[in-house]
């Protein structure tokens, strides 16, 4: 008996999909980061998920606003270990590098542990720096991002990935675009019809 | 799928890149679609090129430009022409959507520029606005000036605080009420509101507008407002706004000023003192009548115009100016003070005293001179005229003394000739019987002592020869006789010389009759120093500057030998160890003759000067001299009709100076 997928809310759409949906964000300002970035987190918490965060920026006085307008406190969900809040280069940048296998399994154990904790389900939303394209590992970001979505098949982590289309060119653009089967165009999340499927996708560039 | 049919996904990317376009920017827009575009089927390669280009043969080229703007074109490289001829309108499509997308960008960013143009110029202006208020609200709170708003009505509907504190009302008791009922006092009230209703009407109004201003208390105050109309923004007449000076204190000071001015003016006018103004450099700024009077001149405008630098043009002294002009620098406004000399107009001198000082400007710089000058001329010849008649009183005076002090020397000498004539004679007779009696006692005595040896000589008897030895011897018989004949001899000498006072008190008094007649003073000083040239050759140096053509004198030659006797004897005794006597004459006039006897001796002590030619003052030790020789001289001189000077420096010597006339009988 097939066992139905758990539906989340993305919170920045009306929309439900399925857990384990992995999906880019190509933003033109900060104010479009932020308030996708607010809005999946709270609903995440909301929701009872875990939810991890890697972001440079400052958020949390503007999440535990929102929070509270709900009548819940960002401290009670910090010290419940559901929010977790990392910089980018520490999660993707460790000792200096670009290493998909580390993160991979950073992601692949963040997803064991929330739901060993009791969570229903874990998201995450992170923003990848293009100083990633300098730094050693750093070509291989779409290998990275096409095994991610390897592995939320088997740990159905909701995974948004932000990029900043003032950081990066056009084509490196295109080619995130084939590595993510879902993207938010205008506050909508639309179906990718550049996505690869990643076997393919690994089969044609690695 | 088959080649040959048209993939719908194909087209969801292009219709996903035509909105992910929309959101990327500029920069990143042309590789996106190129990188996208390059996956659709029977493509090769896709660029985007700037500009239009020819179409190749294995090209198909797509412009993507809208009606106003071309923004380039796609040059994609046909691989599957068939193929891509399915694709080929919708990539015309997404070209000219994208072609939109991009123009939309376009004019979106320059609206925006726009818009933050505007934003900016707004902001620009209305901080300028809110700081012209600011300032224009300091301005007129601060502002020792008046300023009211009225509406149409004559209702105030703004007042600064100045006018508040002028008039004594609060702004709640006139703020929205008339202002021509609460401050025009009721004979201008009529008037001043037909001027306003008609500025009302018209939209002009007189700029400039003075009229009395009624306080609380009643008083009035002269006010000069500056007025003007004003409009809302549509252009239609709101009311007035005016500011306003209160010109009370200032009128009432300028018709004071000019009451002042005018009084100054007749001051400077019609002064007889002369008054000007003048620049530090001596250029003339005003003069006054008097003062250009006073230098000659006809007029003021004269004056300036002919005097371009006072200091060289009009002081005596042209460097005379700058000293004073510093004094009266260094004074700082005080008044200096001097006398001066002026040259007139005509050359001739001006004696003025001066009273300058510096006027300064606000800012404490020097502004000018300005000074006084008093004619005071007469005055200072006045005063120069009786300094000279008193030194020549006083010339006078002394000359007086002179005489008064020979006429008194004169009778005391004529005193004491008469005296001494008169000692002499009494003196004279017993002197010569002591001396006729003196010479029998002599021949006396020296009978006695014959008489005496020979009877010494006829003793025959031992003892009586005996005893007669031991008489002389107990008498000092031998003593006796020798000092006899001495006492006799000195007593004899004293009697000479008693005879020779008395001679020479006799010639002082009535010098000795003789005869008068020509002889040459030369011989006669060449003689006497024959006779005393014993006293005078072994100390003295003796120096004769005798005139060439000294003419014979007229005299008794006697005694005036006895007068060079005298002079030149008490030279020699003036001089202790060596010294120079030099005798010098000359002719004086046509009618005199010099007689100069100078030596190097001691010299006479001032205080003894006037007693010299008094009978028996000497300072000679006693027994040296009779106090008798110069008392001598003056009475010869003086029979001469002559004079007698002495010049003498205590320590330098001493001078005496005879001037004889040539022919003393013409000169009495």
């Amino acid at each position: 008996m097939p066992i139905e997928p758990t539906m989340v809310s993305l919170g920045f759409t009306k929309q439900a999909f399925p857990a384990g949906v992995h999906i880019c964000q190509v933003f033109n300002n900060d104010h479009e980061r932020l308030d996708s970035l607010l809005k999946f987190l709270q609903s995440g918490l909301l929701a009872g998920e875990r939810t991890a965060c890697f972001t440079e920026q400052p958020y949390e006085t503007l999440l535990a606003a929102r929070l509270a307008e709900d009548g819940r406190a960002l401290d009670a969900f910090k010290a419940a270990g559901a929010l977790i809040s990392a910089p980018p280069r520490e999660v993707y940048f460790q000792d200096g590098n670009f290493d998909p296998e580390r993160i991979l399994a950073r992601l692949r154990r963040y997803h064991q542990d929330a739901l060993a904790d009791g969570f229903s389900a874990a998201r995450l939303i992170g923003e990848m720096s293009s100083d990633v394209l300098a730094m050693p590992g750093g070509s291989r970001l779409m290998e990275y991002e096409a095994r991610v979505s390897l592995l939320l098949r088997t740990h159905p982590l909701t995974a948004v990935c932000q990029y900043d289309a003032n950081s990066f060119d056009g084509a490196t653009i295109m080619e995130i675009l084939k590595v993510h089967p879902l993207m938010v165009l205008r506050g909508n999340v639309v179906h990718n019809p550049f996505f690869v499927s990643p076997e393919a996708y690994l089969a044609g560039h690695c | 799928m088959e080649n040959s049919e048209l993939d719908g996904r194909v087209l969801g990317q292009l219709m996903l890149m035509q909105g992910v376009a929309a959101s990327l920017p500029d920069q990143a827009i042309r590789s996106f679609v190129t990188a996208g575009l390059g996956d659709i089927p029977g493509v090769g390669k896709v660029e985007f090129r700037a500009r239009v280009g020819a179409a190749e043969s294995s090209t198909r080229n797509f412009v993507v430009a809208t009606d106003s703007t071309s923004f380039g074109e796609l040059v994609f490289s046909v691989s599957d022409a068939r193929v891509f001829a399915l694709y080929a309108d919708h990539i015309e499509n997404f070209a000219f959507i994208l072609a939109l997308t991009m123009d939309e960008r376009q004019q979106r960013r320059k609206i925006e520029r726009y818009g933050r143009d505007l934003e900016q110029q707004v902001a620009e202006r209305t901080r300028q606005l809110s700081e012209s208020e600011r300032r224009f609200q300091g301005l007129l709170a601060n502002v020792r000036m008046l300023a009211v708003m009225l509406d149409v009505r004559g209702k105030v509907t703004f007042c600064n605080d100045f006018l508040l504190e002028l008039t004594g009302w609060q702004r709640s008791e006139v703020i929205g009420q008339d202002w021509f009922e609460i401050f025009l006092p009721e004979p201008f009230r009529v008037r001043v509101r037909a001027v306003f209703s008609a500025a009302m009407a018209s939209g002009s109004m007189p700029e400039r507008f003075e009229n009395e201003l009624l306080t609380r208390q009643g008083e009035r105050r002269l006010v000069v407002w500056d007025n003007t109309v004003m409009r809302d923004g549509q252009g239609q007449i709101i009311g007035t706004a005016s500011l306003g000076v209160d010109a009370t204190e200032r009128i009432e000071a300028e018709e004071s000023l000019a009451v002042s001015e005018e009084r100054y003016r007749s001051i400077f006018q019609n002064a007889s003192m002369g008054i000007f103004n003048s620049t530090v450099q001596g250029q003339f700024l005003r003069v006054n009548p008097a003062l250009a009077r006073s230098l000659g001149y006809a007029s003021p405008e004269e004056l300036l115009a002919a005097v371009a630098d006072i200091g060289t043009q009009l002081y005596v002294d042209p460097a005379g100016r700058r000293p004073l002009v510093e004094a009266a620098i260094e004074k700082r406004g005080e008044w200096a003070h001097a006398e001066n000399r002026y040259r007139r107009k005509d050359g001739s001198i001006l004696i003025g005293d001066l009273m300058q000082r510096t006027v300064m400007n606000k800012d404490g710089t020097l502004a000018y001179l300005e000074g006084f000058v008093q004619d005071i001329t007469e005055r200072k010849v006045a005063e120069f005229e009786k300094a000279e008649q008193m030194l020549r009183l006083q010339e006078l005076n002394s000359k007086l003394e002179d005489v008064q002090y020979q006429l008194l020397q004169s009778e005391k000498m004529a005193s004491i000739g008469q005296l001494a004539a008169g000692v002499a004679h009494e003196i004279n007779n017993p002197v010569a019987f002591v001396d006729a009696n003196l010479r029998s006692l002599e021949g006396y005595l020296y009978d006695v002592f014959q008489f005496v040896d020979a009877c010494q000589a006829a003793v025959s008897t031992p003892e009586s020869r005996t005893r007669l030895n031991t008489l002389k011897v107990a008498m000092d018989y031998d003593y006796l006789k020798t000092d006899a004949f001495l006492l006799m001899t000195e007593s004899r000498d004293g009697l000479a010389r008693v005879a020779k006072i008395v001679r020479d008190m006799k010639d002082f008094a009535r010098p000795g009759e003789g005869e008068w007649q020509l002889a040459s003073v030369h011989e006669g000083l060449n003689s006497t120093l024959n006779i005393i040239w014993n006293e005078i050759k072994y100390h003295c140096t003796l120096t004769k500057r005798y005139a060439p053509d000294l003419p014979l004198i007229r005299c008794l030659p006697a005694q005036l030998n006895q007068v060079f006797l005298n002079l030149l004897v008490n030279a020699a005794h003036a001089i202790d160890g060596k010294g120079e006597i030099t005798i010098s004459t000359e002719r004086i006039g046509d009618d005199s003759v010099g007689i100069r006897i100078h030596d190097t001796g001691q010299g006479i002590k001032a205080e003894h000067l006037k007693r010299i030619f008094e009978p028996f003052f000497t300072t000679k030790p006693v027994g040296k001299g009779t106090g008798l020789g110069l008392s001598i001289v003056w009475g010869i001189v003086g029979k001469h009709t002559g004079s007698i000077d002495v010049i003498s420096v205590a320590g330098q010597g001493t001078t005496f100076l005879l001037r004889l006339p040539i022919d003393a009988r013409s000169a009495k």
